[in-house]
């Protein structure tokens, strides 16, 4: 027992004591997962008859649907990173200046809709959206003397992504826009000065010194954006009305849901799962490459 | 040298800017409350009313009746359970992160570069991933329809983040507390209840309140595990309230205005203390 102790107690176990009850849930939570994945994906998972069938699952899951996902994933993201970069690093800017009035009114207006469940975005966004003339868009449209549009899943390709890119940008520009004004914050405020003395406009402060040094910031948004992008799911399916959702809004994850749990075929689903995986690693790690995270300065 | 020539034209130029900037501002703010006020000033629509009188108008007369219906129909039962799983996760995940953060901030030891590695690359993972395989588990273990089989994943999943922010936060508290008490005797488990754990108590609170938000809004897991409409969170409470009056939009407003409400309330509260902890949260190189 007081070996024991003393075990406990030892400079070299504690870390490891402390950090246990993490490494468990790691396991239980994420290794497995992880590896049953990859196992599965290379299986035809049948109650009782579970056999490996080679790179089947990944050759099948290589049809017009999974491309379809693919395809509104990759430009679900591209559009949101494009958006969601430049204008929260504007709208920092202008918060965090002096001659902002009213900052604090619009610093909470602008993070409010992060703190609404999804769900509750995305309906409030199927209304809004909605193919009747009296929904707000319709409405408002024909405030401006148009014709209503059939936003969701409509004939128009662009409108239902366009949709879904609004209410992403809705939700998260706030939480961005507070990411660049924390960072702006810790720019030392004699910089700006020293140049300002030396000539240069808005612009070129802007350009100059803030761009730069806000550049882990960026790094750090850019990467859970390319994360956020590629794994979106729930906001495509509460678009849809019926649980089905169409293949126009499809995503990665959708179709993993669709195939996995709907379907219940776990190989397929696993292949997904893997792919997805491997996608987002892969763009992040170009992205981190790009934007020299890795070098050291 | 231009604007030292000229300030009067410059004084115009940038007050120029500012109008065209504060404009475009304001506008973002109409697109941001917009819909909030869809929602909640058509809450108060009668559903034949919806109609007839469209949606850009006021209520006429307003209708109260869909408060009622709706938290009659089980409306609470959904909350409570939120309430209850949220929780204990919250409780768990906060314990299992400041006893990992301790170590990794304050000691030296051999596996600490490769944990650290781990947990960054674990902030990477996608956590629908591990969907399929994690359902299985829960049906084998027979925790299908069971409110606590989310704890798992609940905890699992906010856990890499709160690790890394919170060693990030253990590391800036200053090292002369500890070196006094480990003069005075004082072993690590002490330390870390009496010295960095109160000193922690900021970080940990803005980390309650982030992850409480994302737990409470957590939909494809519960989806996933939950199916008895008895044991559903509220985030799923709509699909209920939908099944039942696909056609009332009156009244699905109503179920997400009062599904709304906890969080903005919440944030209204401690408004100060989550921008703070969405700050720190944010890498700082």
């Amino acid at each position: 027992m007081r070996r024991l102790k003393s075990l406990l107690y030892s400079q070299r176990l504690a870390p490891y004591v402390f950090i246990a009850p993490f490494v468990i849930v790691f396991l239980v939570f994420f290794l497995y997962p992880i590896a049953s994945t990859i196992i599965m994906s290379f299986q035809r998972v049948v109650p009782g008859q579970t056999s490996f069938i080679g790179i089947d699952n990944y050759r099948k899951m290589w049809n017009n649907s999974f491309l379809t996902a693919l395809k509104n994933s990759a430009v679900y993201m591209v559009c949101t990173c494009v958006i969601l970069i430049p204008v929260p690093m504007v709208l920092a800017v202008m918060l965090n200046s002096k001659k902002m009035p009213a900052k604090g009114f619009f610093r909470s207006m602008l993070f409010l809709p992060a703190l609404v469940c999804v769900v509750v975005a995305g309906i409030t966004f199927r209304l809004i959206f909605g193919e009747r003339p009296g929904a707000l868009m319709n409405s408002l449209l024909a405030a401006f003397g148009a014709e209503p549009v059939k936003w969701l899943g409509g004939p128009v390709r662009w409108t239902t992504m366009f949709a879904l890119v609004i209410l992403c940008c809705w939700r998260w520009m706030g939480v961005n826009t507070m990411y660049y004004l924390s960072a702006l914050q810790s720019i030392p405020e004699d910089l700006y000065e020293s140049a300002e003395l030396d000539g240069a406009g808005a612009w070129q402060r802007f350009r100059h010194i803030s761009v730069p040094l806000v550049r882990p910031t960026t790094i750090y948004v850019l990467t859970i954006s390319i994360y956020g992008g590629l794994a979106m799911f729930v906001e495509s399916r509460m678009l849809f009305a019926n649980t089905e959702v169409g293949n126009q809004a499809l995503t990665i994850v959708g179709y993993l849901y669709r195939v996995g749990i709907r379907k219940m075929n776990y190989g397929l689903g696993s292949a997904i799962g893997i792919f997805l995986l491997v996608l987002t690693l892969a763009v992040n790690l170009i992205q981190l490459i790009l934007t020299g995270f890795f070098r050291k300065e | 040298m231009s604007n030292m020539a000229n300030p009067q034209r410059e004084k115009m130029k940038s007050r120029m800017a500012w109008s065209v900037a504060i404009f475009f501002a304001l506008i973002w703010v109409v697109v941001t409350v917009g819909p909030f006020i869809f929602m909640v000033v058509n809450s108060f629509r009668d559903k034949k009313m919806m109609g007839r009188q469209g949606v850009l108008h006021f209520p006429d007369p307003w209708y109260f009746q869909n408060y009622p219906d709706v938290i009659n129909n089980g409306f609470f039962g959904f909350f409570f359970r939120s309430l209850l799983i949220v929780s204990i996760s919250l409780v768990l995940m906060l314990i299992i992160s400041s006893f990992a953060a301790y170590p990794l901030a304050r000691m030296k030891f051999k596996l600490r570069g490769f944990l650290y590695a781990g947990i960054v690359a674990m902030m990477s993972v996608p956590m629908h991933v591990t969907l399929i395989p994690v359902y299985q588990m829960t049906n084998n273990m027979g925790l299908i329809n069971n409110l606590f089989s989310l704890l798992g994943p609940y905890v699992a999943f906010a856990l890499p983040m709160s690790v890394f922010i919170l060693t990030g936060f253990m590391m800036t508290i200053p090292k002369e507390m500890e070196e006094a008490a480990v003069i005075d005797g004082c072993n690590k488990y002490n330390m870390f209840s009496r010295i960095i754990l109160p000193l922690a108590k900021a970080g940990l609170s803005t980390l309650a309140i982030y992850n409480a938000v994302g737990m409470w809004n957590e939909f494809a897991f519960a989806n996933t595990f939950l199916n008895d409409i008895r044991v559903k969170t509220l985030p799923l409470a709509l699909g209920a309230f939908k099944g039942e009056h696909s056609q009332d939009t009156p009244l699905i407003l109503t179920v997400l205005t009062l599904s709304a409400l906890p969080t903005v309330i919440v944030f209204i509260i401690f408004q100060d203390k989550l921008v703070k902890g969405m700050m720190a949260g944010a890498v700082k190189g």
